[in-house]
Order: C-alpha cells, then sequence, then structure tokens
C-alpha cells in the first residue's frame, strides 16, 4: 500500500502537546512498548545523530523528546530483520472471526480524514461496506463530522494523522481513545510509527493491517488484531469498470484499450501486459530503470510517482479506486516491488489486483495467513523478474500458469479474504473489554 | 521568431517521396561521441514514414562529420533526411526551431543528441495523440542512465505541477501546429530551461499534451552537468525571467537555491 504512504507534510504543525501524550505516563508507555519489543535500537540512534550522546541524555528519552518530533529514525535495518526473524517463526494462522449475537444494536462509525490519501478513504468505504455483509449499521465520520450518536464502535483508520492534524484533534481525548479501535497504516520502522504510539497504547486495540506488526504489539501485551480490507460486492468502485472515456488517466490509452471488454475471460487478451502503480523510491527507481530495456517492449503502464504529498482525489487523475480497478482489469500482470529494503509486502495492493483477476508478480516477501507464493501469486528475485514476466506472457506454458494463479488467488480472496471478515474481527476487537 | 534570418547551411537532404508522418529532430552541439548510439535508436523506432532532421549548431568537435557518416550508411532507415548547420552558435532554442522549421511532417518529435529513444517511443506517442482529439503532444516517462540510474519527472499533464518546477523534458511528440501556435521556443534572458518556457507557453495556450505511462525515453545524465547546474550562475537571472513571463508561476523555493 506504500504508493499512498504517508502525508509528511502537513499543513498545520502536529499538537506537540498530543505528540508526547496527555502525561508522563503515556510517554513511559511508549518508552517501554519500544524497550520490550526491542524495536529502539540505542546503539543505532547514537550513531547516527552525534548530538544524543552530546546531550548527555538516555539514547530513548532523548528519541522520544527530540528525535521523534523531528522525525528521526531509531532503528537499524538489521534489528528489524532480527525483530521480524523472531515474529515469523510463529506460523501464522488464518484468521477466524466471530458473529456478533445480536448485530441490531450494534453501530459502527469509521473515522478517516477527508483531505488525506485516497487510500485511506477507499479502506474506509470496504469496511464500511463490510460492516452491512455482516449486518451492522455503520457510517464514515471525517474530522469536521459528527459521530452517529448511537454509535456502538469508534474505529479510527490513521490515527496518527486523524488526531493531529485540524479538527481531528478534538477527538485526541483519553475518553475517546480509549474506546477506540484504531488502524494502524505505518512500517514499524518509521517515525510515523514511533509517533502513533501515544495513540494506540491508549487505545482498545490496535488494528494491524499487517500480520507481523500485530503480534509484536502482542507481544508486547497490546490488545492487536491484524485487519485487511477484502472482498465485498458493495464497493461498485471495484466492480467492472467498462466505460473509462471521462478517466483523464485514460486519455492517452487507444481505444483498443479504453473499450477493452472487461469481462472477457482470457487473461491473454487484457490489452496491458504488466502494470506497475506505486510511489517512487531510489530502490523502486533503479529496478524499474534496469528492467526499461525488456519492459520497453511491452505493453506496460508504468506510474512511479515522486511526491511527498498526499494523492488528494481530484489532484491526480490516478487518485481514485475506480481507475484503480480500471487498470487493472485491463492488465495482466501486476508488478509489486518493495519500497524499500524492509520486505513489507503491499498486501493492499496486491489484493486489488487478485479482486480484478489480475495475476500478480512480486519480490520475495513475508508470508501471509491465506496468500502463498506459487499458489496465489508469483514470486521472482528482482533480477530474474523480466524473465519471469517474459515466459508468463509469452509462452503456452507462462500463460497456463497465470492462468491458474490468478484464478486461484480471486477465488480464494472472494472466500477467505472478505471484508466481512475484517468487519467482524474491529466488532470483536472493539467490544468492551 | 526572429526577425533576421539564421544563417544555415543545408548540409545534405533527400525529400520524403510521400508525406512523412513524424519529424523527428535533432539538436547537436559537441556530442559528436554520442550521435552514432542516438540516430541507431531513432534508425530502430517503428514509427513509419518517420523523416529525420539533424541541426548541428557549429560543433567545435567532429558532430557534422559523424552525421554524414551515420548517413551515408543509414539514411534509407527514414522515408526522408535534412542535416543542416548553423554557420554559427546560436543556442539551443534557434536550434529546435530551425529544425521544426525544416521538420515536413505534422508531428514532430524533440531529441538531443545525447539521448535514445526504445523501439516503441514514437509510435507510442503518436498513438496517445491520436487517442485524444484534443492532443498537441504526448511524452513518455524517462529512464536516467549515464552517471546516474532511475526514472523521469514525468507525469499527467497538470498545470499545478508546473508551477514549482519543471517536470515535462524537451524529449516530446508535438504537433508542428502547437510549436507555431505557440511561437516556437523563446530563447531565454541566459541559456537554460528552454523546455520549461516552452511547456508554459502550452499551458497558456489552454494546449494539453498528453502522458504515455511507459519508459520509452532514455535521458543521458551528465555528472558535470549536473553540478553545473545546481551551481548555475545564471540561476537567479532564469528564475526571475521565467517568474516575469509566467506570473503564474511559484519558483520562490529556488531563492533558497541561490
Amino acid at each position: 500500500m506504500n504508493w499512498f504512504q504517508r502525508s509528511p507534510a502537513p499543513k498545520d504543525a502536529p499538537d506537540q502537546r498530543a505528540l508526547r501524550g496527555d502525561g508522563d505516563a503515556l510517554a513511559s508507555s511508549a518508552v517501554n512498548f519500544l524497550t520490550k519489543t526491542g524495536l529502539f535500537d540505542r546503539e543505532y540512534y547514537l550513531a547516527a545523530y552525534p548530538d544524543v550522546a552530546k546531550s548527555g541524555m538516555d539514547p530513548l528519552h532523548h528519541f522520544m523528546r527530540v528525535g521523534i518530533q523531528a522525525g528521526r529514525s531509531f532503528t537499524s535495518v538489521e534489528n528489524i530483520a532480527r525483530l521480524w526473524r523472531q515474529v515469523l517463526t510463529e506460523a501464522a494462522s488464518e484468521p477466524v472471526a466471530k458473529e456478533p449475537k445480536d448485530a441490531s444494536g450494534l453501530h459502527a462509525v469509521i473515522y478517516v480524514m477527508r483531505g488525506g490519501n485516497f487510500f485511506m478513504r477507499e479502506i474506509a468505504g470496504i469496511l464500511r461496506a463490510g460492516f452491512a455483509d455482516a449486518g451492522v449499521a455503520a457510517s464514515i465520520c471525517h474530522e469536521n463530522g459528527d459521530p452517529n450518536p448511537g454509535a456502538t464502535h469508534h474505529i479510527v483508520i490513521a490515527p496518527q494523522e486523524f488526531f493531529l492534524l485540524g479538527e481531528g484533534r478534538r477527538f485526541g481525548t483519553d475518553a475517546f481513545i480509549s474506546r477506540a479501535v484504531l488502524i494502524s497504516t505505518e512500517q514499524i520502522q518509521t517515525p510515523w510509527f514511533a509517533r502513533s504510539l501515544v495513540f494506540m497504547l491508549r487505545a482498545r486495540a490496535v488494528a494491524e493491517i499487517n500480520g507481523q506488526n500485530a503480534e509484536i504489539f502482542r507481544r508486547a501485551g497490546v490488545r492487536a488484531v491484524t485487519v485487511q480490507p477484502g472482498y465485498t460486492a458493495r464497493y461498485p468502485a471495484f466492480g467492472p469498470q467498462q466505460k473509462v472515456d471521462e478517466f483523464s488517466a485514460f486519455a492517452g490509452l487507444g481505444r483498443h484499450v479504453r473499450d477493452f471488454d472487461v469481462s472477457s475471460p482470457k487473461l491473454a487478451d487484457r490489452p496491458i501486459d504488466l502494470l506497475f502503480l506505486g510511489t517512487s523510491t531510489s530502490r523502486r527507481e533503479k529496478l524499474l530503470a534496469g528492467y526499461a530495456p525488456k519492459f520497453a517492449g511491452l505493453n506496460s503502464f508504468i506510474y512511479c510517482l515522486k511526491t511527498n504529498k498526499p494523492i488528494e482525489q481530484g489532484s491526480n487523475p490516478m487518485a481514485a479506486p475506480e481507475v484503480t480497478a480500471a487498470l487493472l482489469q485491463r492488465s495482466r500482470i501486476l508488478l509489486n516491488l518493495h519500497r524499500d529494503e524492509y520486505t513489507f509486502f503491499e498486501w493492499w495492493r496486491v489484493m486489488q489486483a487478485f479482486w480484478q483477476k489480475t495475476l500478480v508478480v512480486s519480490e520475495p516477501s513475508f508470508p501471509h495467513p491465506v496468500f502463498r507464493a506459487g499458489v496465489h501469486y508469483l514470486e521472482e528475485a528482482p533480477r530474474h523478474i523480466p524473465h519471469l514476466v517474459e515466459w508468463l506472457l509469452r509462452s503456452p506454458e507462462g500463460q497456463a500458469k497465470a492462468e491458474e494463479v490468478r484464478a486461484r488467488a480471486f477465488q480464494d480472496f472472494c472466500s477467505r479474504a472478505t471484508a466481512r471478515m475484517a468487519a467482524l474481527t474491529l466488532l470483536e476487537a472493539g467490544a468492551a473489554p | 521568431m526572429k526577425l533576421f534570418p539564421v544563417p544555415v547551411n543545408i548540409v545534405r537532404s533527400q525529400a520524403a517521396p510521400r508525406p512523412a508522418d513524424v519529424s523527428v529532430i535533432v539538436s547537436l552541439y559537441n556530442y559528436g561521441r554520442y550521435l552514432t548510439e542516438c540516430l541507431d535508436s531513432l534508425a530502430a523506432q517503428t514509427q513509419a514514414n518517420l523523416e529525420l532532421i539533424v541541426v548541428d549548431d557549429a560543433s567545435a568537435d567532429a558532430s557534422l562529420a559523424v552525421a554524414e557518416a551515420w548517413l551515408d550508411k543509414h539514411a534509407e532507415a527514414f522515408c526522408g533526411h535534412k542535416l543542416i548547420s548553423h554557420l554559427s552558435n546560436m543556442g539551443l532554442s534557434t536550434v529546435r526551431n530551425t529544425a521544426f522549421a525544416h521538420a515536413s511532417a505534422p508531428r514532430v518529435f524533440v531529441m538531443d543528441a545525447d539521448n535514445m529513444l526504445y523501439p516503441r517511443a514514437i509510435a507510442r506517442c503518436g498513438e496517445a495523440m491520436s487517442a485524444d482529439a484534443g492532443s498537441a503532444g504526448a511524452y513518455t516517462q524517462l529512464e536516467y542512465f549515464g552517471d546516474r540510474t532511475g526514472l523521469g519527472n514525468a507525469n499527467f499533464w497538470n498545470r499545478e505541477l508546473f508551477k514549482p518546477r519543471n517536470y515535462v523534458d524537451a524529449m516530446a511528440l508535438v504537433s508542428k501546429a502547437s510549436w507555431q501556435q505557440v511561437g516556437g521556443y523563446d530563447q531565454l534572458v541566459v541559456d537554460g530551461c528552454e523546455d520549461y518556457d516552452f511547456w508554459c507557453k502550452f499551458v497558456e495556450h489552454d494546449l494539453h499534451c498528453n502522458f504515455v505511462p511507459e519508459v520509452l525515453c532514455r535521458y543521458r545524465v551528465h555528472s558535470k552537468s549536473m553540478l553545473h547546474t545546481q551551481t548555475n550562475p545564471n540561476m537567479a537571472s532564469l528564475v526571475l525571467d521565467l517568474s516575469v513571463r509566467h506570473p503564474w508561476l511559484d519558483l520562490t523555493h529556488f531563492r533558497n537555491m541561490l
């Protein structure tokens, strides 16, 4: 999901008090968390920032007081790798969510920033549909809105943005946060993750989009679940997008792409051979530049956006779920490249492809309880990705493999990774203890 | 456009027997060492009925001789060609305008002699223009090569994105009519930023180009020239000139670099 990762340049400066938490107790719980999980790397922090030693402060306290607001990194690649190694040894089990005994009195409010990344609002829309699939009333509330007075569950997407910027600050109270489930979308090695801790640690539960992160939270004694948006029939943006003439992203594509019959059953008939969507990092740029001689011969759609701003709907022709779906429905392969050396899987992007029956080709990634390399998607080392792509597109064996894998991915996505299940997991996590 | 004639020498030329669909124009100044690679990549284009126009800006190196020798062998890859040389050095804007003026096709692909194309580049840009009735041009994503590897800054055409900086390279297919409509490439107060100025004029004339999200054009990065750009002593003049020409630009962030 890195495409939409971050909004690093908020118009409003974050409320410094909110960032530190309401009191010392809170700050110390964040300190405990970073210590207990082993996330904070003292040696790394000392070596990376010479002013820390000069200050005479304890490195972790220096980070909490100074580094966190300056957006400093606090852990090394090696440390993260070690941590994940430990977490990964535990076999991830497929989630099972309990049905509520009586859904009639329930109402879930999903909080998401209006001006934020369109990706966050996409997740909000899918979760609301998931609640509907589970027979539970749900509504979406923006930072300047009023939540439904009958709300029984409060779910906040990207809390570090919602509670820190603009009108959302009024929700950042202990009374509210202690009843809420917070959906974390940050990668744990980032300073934004550290910032989000002051909220996460006060919440009723944390819902992690990444299973490995949820496990790290649980190890520190935090109530945490894994929640990924999933299949629902109630999200029309991801339904068939046959008419695309009003999407300006399609203006330079030929009629054979725009008018392609998206109900066509054969993958090989799709007009775009290869699709890449993601924000630019130097790693991705180097890989894509290296692939250029091979991919220049394909019908590709490579959108590697250089931005440090949130991708808002209206400001970018690509920033709409309908456009993502329309592109996926016309593409044979979605290419997944990690943004950096951390092998976080961009699960939501990948599952969007499953949903649209597009074959996913990815670099090696962390395991997932449902989706497996070789079964639901294909994995290859970066240097051989062009060779795999060539085989999948051109050879009859490759085409047959592509058909098999994308069919299996679609089938299991629709049955085993539903938005309904995500909603049920959130209900259970948000129930009063 | 100039009141005075730009003195040129037509070194060699062969008219196309039928109208060309696209003219590819190559501006050449002291890049003889890169020219062969560039022209080879043009000869390998899948685009049919392609005319080649090379304009040498009074290079001090063997550029002109390299161009002549290459044409001796490969001229038949194009439906017609012209090799033109400026009698004195006139600058990039004038080179491109000379080339445009000699281009016989309704669409012109703009090249510099140190860059290269992948075979589908011109045809794919043409397809994008044909797909959009109002299109004034088309450009692809760039691959940086040479002293740096990476991707270019290309993105969808958007007036807002032009405000802080140029993000559309000169390496693009444009209709000759649009070039005419905006009055060609201007010579700014000092050399540089002529492509930025060119696209700003497109915006002001309500012209738009189409972004082709494929990596089909190769942009050679020279580490020396990048350093040169960062310490460009003329930057302040350029920022001022561009801001006067296009008051809707917001180049304030360049102040910090000066």
